[in-house]
Formats: structure tokens, C-alpha cells, sequence
């Protein structure tokens, strides 16, 4: 009863959250402003995408370390981005994130299915991601193995250019036949579930994750306020708990759960 | 601790103090601002030795592994 009097209150940040998504999402792919090339984005943004303006930091990263060198510049964007909003890009400006949001809301099965956050397999899955493909694949082999596989990049950029170019098409192959499995697989999982690939895979993201501890822009929940009574998972898109940790590293920092009078957000101390 | 010393104990700090505590001291320096020196810093270097040439030239190279052609 009361989760239900607090959900009727809820005054969500979606509205304002959905807004800031769409022009993100116009942004990183206007076209215009490709000039912007050089500057990795600081959300997961299919560079091969015809229409993107920044680079995708994921395949920057896998191309420095590929290369063997030290990404200085990369590694020094992901701290300055990770110091001042933590994961906040993830769950105000990725585009692929506002994909799954979209996806969730699609009632096309019965039911939907609820998977906690931050236990088991979602917990080591992105790390097995990040240090597996991203990192040391790339080191062994030189090549870009997360992209390979990455469904961001099968969706904005793949498909895209083998419906418009009819060279590329005719270069088709096995691969482009996975990752269109993998992207059928990810649409139906992200009907069922909020945000699976937030959750197990994006490498991004858990690359943000520790900087959740110690950003400018964190939460904090009023203890004597807070009844537990569990709106804010309810609430939540990567379902996790803030009034057990506020700054968990699983929290992309979407501040609905602001929405209850005992979670605000928390400038700076 | 009289009032006048907890107000200025809470301008600074945040919080009212419960014991005795010198309010002129500074406040600590908080981590993010030294992480986000330290990412300043190392775009600095970054840009010394050329990367965002290499993410440029990286990101206008038609990706055959995002298309997924290989």
C-alpha cells in the first residue's frame, strides 16, 4: 500500500530524463558536427555509425591496446567524465541505454522478468567483458573483439550501411550474420529485462562504475526518512537497492529514485 | 563551542560539530577534484603525443568489425 501512495506520488525525473536522451541521441548522430571525430564520446556510440560525430570509447581503447601503446587521453576522459557524474552519462545520455529503456516498455510478453543487479553473474559478467575482450583480447590479437560482437555497433552501424551501400552488402559474411543474431537476442532480452546490457555487458559502464564512490554528483539517502518500503527499486532501471548503497557501482545515477522525499542528489560533499 | 564557532564550523564544513574542533581549519580537499586533475593531467599528455589524431583517424576508417564484415 504505501509503495503503491509512493509510486502515485512520483514525480520521476523520466519526463525530463527522456528529453535530455532524445537530444543526446541527436547529437552524437546529427552528421553536421562530424568535425568532432577526435573526441571520444562519453557514451557507447557506434563510431561506424554513418551519421556519428564522436568516437566510440570502447573502440578507442581496443585500438590503443591493440596497438600496445597507453591511452592517455582516453584514460584521461574516462577520469574526468567519472569524477564529475559517475555512470550519470549512462542513464542520461547513451543512446543505447535509451534503446533498452524504450525496449522495456514494449509489453510484448506477459511478463516481464525481474533480475537483481549487482549479484552472481551481473557482477562479474561486465568485468569478464571488459578485461576479457576489451583489454586483453584486443592486446593478444590486435583486433577489436568486443566490436565484433557488440551489438551497438551491429545496430547503428552494420545494418545501416549494409541496407543503404550495396558494396558493403556484398561483403557480407558470417560475422554479419552473429551479430545480427546477437542483436535479435539483445531486442528480445531488453523487452524482458531493464537494461540487460547495461547489466552484464557495457564495458563502458564499468569503466565508470568505481568513479560512482567518489563523483561531484552522488546520492544520499536520509535514514530517518527512508521506510524501505522499496519504491526506488521499483523505480530504479538497472533495479538495485539505493537505500542499501546510494553509490553503488551498478547506479547509472537516472535519479528516479529521487523521486521519494528520502533519496536527493548531493553536489560535491 | 559557542554559536558563533558552530556556524562557521558548519559554513565550512557542512555540519555542525559535536566536539571540539579549530573552525579555521581548511576544509580537506576532496578526491574528486584530485581525480579529475589527474585525468586533466593525462589528457594534457595525451594530447603531446598525438592521440586524439589516432582516435580521429581511428573513427574515420570504416570499421569492418562493427559492420561485422570480417
Amino acid at each position: 500500500m504505501k509503495l503503491k501512495q509512493t509510486l502515485s506520488n512520483h514525480k520521476p525525473a523520466t519526463n525530463k530524463r527522456t528529453l535530455v536522451q532524445i537530444a543526446s541521441l541527436i547529437f552524437a548522430n546529427s552528421y553536421v558536427l562530424s568535425f568532432l571525430k577526435f573526441c571520444p564520446a562519453p557514451i557507447l556510440n557506434c563510431h561506424a555509425c554513418p551519421l556519428a560525430v564522436m568516437a566510440c570509447p570502447i573502440g578507442s581503447l581496443q585500438h590503443f591496446v591493440g596497438q600496445r601503446r597507453f591511452p592517455f587521453a582516453l584514460v584521461g576522459f574516462f577520469t574526468v567524465t567519472g569524477a564529475l557524474v559517475g555512470r550519470m552519462t549512462c542513464g542520461w545520455a547513451c543512446p543505447f541505454g535509451f534503446l533498452q529503456d524504450i525496449l522495456f516498455k514494449i509489453k510484448l510478453f506477459p511478463k516481464k522478468l525481474q533480475v537483481r543487479t549487482g549479484h552472481g553473474l551481473s557482477k562479474a559478467s561486465r568485468y569478464v567483458v571488459l578485461l576479457g575482450l576489451v583489454i586483453i583480447g584486443a592486446f593478444a590479437t590486435g583486433e577489436p573483439l568486443f566490436c565484433k560482437l557488440c551489438p551497438a555497433g551491429g545496430l547503428e552501424a552494420g545494418l545501416p550501411l549494409v541496407i543503404i551501400d550495396p558494396s558493403i552488402r556484398a561483403m557480407v559474411g558470417t560475422l554479419f550474420i552473429v551479430k545480427m543474431v546477437i542483436v535479435l537476442i539483445f531486442i528480445v532480452v531488453a523487452i524482458l529485462i531493464k537494461r540487460p546490457f547495461c547489466r552484464f555487458i557495457c564495458p563502458l559502464g564499468t569503466v565508470y562504475s568505481p568513479f560512482n564512490k567518489v563523483s561531484y554528483v552522488r546520492l544520499k539517502v536520509d535514514k530517518e526518512l527512508c521506510n524501505e518500503c522499496g519504491a526506488c527499486r521499483a523505480a530504479c532501471p538497472m533495479s538495485i537497492d539505493p537505500y542499501l548503497d546510494a553509490d553503488s557501482k551498478d547506479c547509472i545515477r537516472c535519479l528516479e529514485c529521487t523521486s521519494c522525499p528520502a533519496i536527493k542528489v548531493k553536489y560535491g560533499t | 563551542m559557542d554559536n558563533n564557532k558552530a556556524d562557521t564550523h558548519k559554513r565550512i564544513y557542512g555540519f555542525v560539530s559535536k566536539g571540539s574542533v579549530n573552525p579555521r581549519l581548511k576544509p580537506p580537499m576532496r578526491l574528486y577534484w584530485v581525480i579529475l586533475g589527474l585525468g586533466i593531467g593525462f589528457i594534457i599528455i595525451g594530447v603531446f603525443r598525438s592521440e586524439f589524431e589516432t582516435i580521429l583517424l581511428n573513427a574515420l576508417i570504416l570499421c569492418a568489425s562493427c559492420i561485422g564484415l570480417r
